[in-house]
């Protein structure tokens, strides 16, 4: 196995706000290796932001706070290095691609410039290389003309021009870990799949591991080799992508799959939604976030406490009161399950 | 860019047309005669008479108009029915030292960008809420009550500052001399005062706004220092909305010279077409006038350029 970049350890970030704590983050433990890929998956709210944020102390600090836990980047706790040391890990180390291209960069200063400024920061380079690697990181990332597109600014670029600057601007100082926080949501289709396979490139090129954010399992299909699925701030389960797809154990990521369209069935086929609405992050029941929606609930168990993690599979663990043969004889009757065994 | 530039003085020569006949209708409308002003203090129906035919007063509104927009165009401002002196005369005076005291008070109001800056940095704490609470207060003070009360708390009980007139002016609108800067004080603080209120409330709103954007969060995960972030990045977008407050705002700088060249006894445009409102004195309060809308509109224009220069999303070509 490649070397392992980043080890979180019980991660917990809490935001303090007037109306109470809100635990956007709670427990949640993962680690990434070069070459990797990990996808969070989870609906708006369950945490998966917050949690990426964490990892570069992001989190706008009042009201949030990381309460817990560890972030092991080489081995080194990024929780407990100074102001100083995390901002030289910050597009450096770890860079960040985020959701909305169209807000993300700054509107009044040149793309290049943009680029050039964070490999100005990490690397002893003059104004006038910076900005030549910038103008060839744009024609690598797939933007025609980046000659002179460097001295644009982001008003004159499309949304997927954006994006790709954005990723430009990611791996300009070849960082060891790329986090894509939901890149490909706020575009169309088309531009979506070229903005993965960019991504797909660069970590070939660079030898990055990557956590890509998304609400989108297609996407995580396409790309990761291990899924974590948040729910309510919480890891419910976790495993290697075959494992999530072919596997899977929790409730949630019964109903997740459940919600996905299928092009492989030749019967048409209704998509499954999950019931009710994602849970308020500042009245958590103090067991598993998702009783109360889940359907296999044990009211004597599931809202009271939350299990410990359960090991059914190769590095395939699941957080879930209902016992083994249960899930698995349950799951089996799902419509959705009925056809797809391997 | 040229092209822009011409229109936009165009149409200051129809706001400039606009803005006399609005003077004009208004003081046609008030009650008082200048002519029976200026015949003195037991004037016959003959002299008042005489005097109205001196000045066209006797004549109808528009062809008064028409003479003074005729005199205008030949860039002649009349005479002053009060001193019978060229207005053109009495304005190149004045001009000066409004000009001076405009200049303070703008240089004053830059301050409220730094104090508007600090507060949204520091959201929250005791300082913003102090702050906030003071600007707002602040902010409500009417410039001539801001004015007395200058007069009153550093002229008559600190005795520490001139409390009326202004001193000789160097090299056009300079004070020449220590004194003459101490005369400048607070009438430059009676006008600024507010605005400073106003542009730190308003700079503190811009900002925290641009703080909490998606492309500050960039520039944080890029590794910047706090420093670059709020200087560099947050601080070219957050101020630009309130250059446009800071240009609008030049008209209310214009009003609280007025009452402020009254309330210190300062010279100047302001005091100028205040005595000559109670004069009915058309001819100045018509040049005054038109000086304060030269200026307001020139303002805005120059700040509409320097927007586009700011902001490269503004295109003034269209």
């Amino acid at each position: 196995m490649d070397e392992l970049l980043l080890d979180v350890q019980d991660l917990s970030t809490h935001f303090m706000t007037h109306a109470g704590v809100v635990k956007a983050v709670n427990g949640v433990s993962f680690t990434l290796h070069r070459n990797e890929t990990v996808g969070i998956v989870g609906e708006s709210g369950s945490g998966k932001t917050v949690a990426a944020l964490s990892l570069l102390r992001l989190v706008p600090d009042p009201p949030g706070k990381i309460v817990e836990g560890k972030i092991l980047l080489k081995g080194r706790d990024l929780r407990e290095v100074s102001n100083e040391e995390i901002r030289a890990v910050r597009g450096n180390d770890i860079a960040m691609i985020f959701q909305d291209p169209m807000t993300s960069l700054n509107p009044v200063f040149k793309v290049g410039m943009q680029i050039a400024e964070a490999i100005m920061l990490h690397q002893d380079k003059s104004r006038r290389d910076a900005w030549r690697i910038a103008a060839e990181l744009l024609a690598k990332v797939g933007i025609p003309d980046a000659e002179s597109r460097v001295n644009q600014y982001p008003f004159e670029f499309s949304g997927g021009m954006r994006q790709r600057a954005m990723i430009a601007m990611a791996i300009s100082c070849n960082p060891d870990i790329l986090i894509a926080d939901e890149p490909t949501t706020a575009l169309d289709v088309t531009i979506q799949a070229q903005i993965i396979d960019v991504v797909r490139e660069m970590q070939a090129q660079y030898n990055s591991g990557v956590i890509l954010i998304t609400h989108d399992l297609g996407v995580v299909a396409e790309i990761a080799d291990k899924v974590m699925v948040m729910y309510g701030g919480r890891t419910v389960e976790y495993g290697p992508i075959d494992e999530i797809f072919y596997n899977p154990h929790h409730p949630y990521t019964w109903g997740l799959l459940g919600s996905l369209p299928r092009l492989d069935l030749v019967e048409k086929e209704r998509l499954t939604p999950i019931k009710g609405q994602p849970p308020d992050l500042l009245m958590l029941p103090p067991g598993c976030p998702f009783s109360g929606r889940c359907g296999y609930e044990r009211p004597d168990e599931c809202p009271l406490t939350m299990p410990d993690t359960e090991i059914v599979g190769p590095e395939h663990g699941v957080r879930c009161w209902i016992p083994n043969d249960e899930r698995v004889s349950a799951r089996s009757a799902l419509p959705r399950f009925v056809a797809r065994s391997k | 860019m040229l092209t822009y530039i011409v229109r936009r003085l165009f149409q200051l020569i129809v706001v400039i047309f606009g803005v006399t006949i609005i003077t004009f209708v208004i003081m046609f409308l008030i009650p008082g005669d200048p002519a029976q002003l200026l015949a003195g203090k037991s004037p016959t129906p003959g002299k008042i008479a005489l005097i109205r035919s001196e000045l066209g007063l006797d004549k109808p509104l528009y062809v008064q108009y028409t003479r003074f927009v005729n005199r205008l165009a030949h860039g002649d401002f009349g005479t002053s029915y009060q001193t019978d002196r060229p207005v053109s005369a009495m304005l190149r005076e004045n001009i000066p030292y409004t000009a001076q005291l405009a200049l303070a008070a703008v240089l004053l109001e830059l301050i409220g960008i730094p104090l508007g800056i600090y507060s949204a940095l520091r959201q929250y704490t005791f300082w913003d809420s102090a702050y906030t609470t003071t600007a707002l207060i602040v902010w409500g003070i009417p410039v001539f009550v801001m004015g007395l009360f200058l007069q009153w708390l550093f002229g008559l009980k600190l005795n520490l500052l001139p409390v009326t007139g202004a001193g000789d002016l160097a090299f056009g609108i300079f004070p020449n001399s220590w004194d003459s800067f101490l005369h400048l004080i607070l009438p430059a603080i009676a006008i600024g005062l507010v605005e400073v209120a106003y542009i730190s409330y308003m700079q503190r709103a811009a900002m925290l706004e641009v703080i909490r954007s998606d492309y500050i969060r960039t520039a944080r995960a890029k590794g910047l220092s706090e420093r670059q972030v709020v200087f560099k990045h947050a601080f070219k977008n957050a101020v630009i909305p309130v250059m446009t407050i800071a240009g609008i705002d030049l008209g209310a700088l214009m009003g609280g010279a007025i009452i402020t060249e009254a309330v210190f006894s300062r010279p100047g445009v302001g005091q100028m077409i205040y005595s000559s409102i109670g004069a009915r004195d058309l001819p100045v309060v018509a040049a005054g006038v038109i000086f304060s809308t030269f200026v307001y509109v020139i303002a805005n224009l120059i700040v509409d350029l320097s927007y586009a220069w700011v902001d490269p999303r503004i295109r003034l070509e269209e």
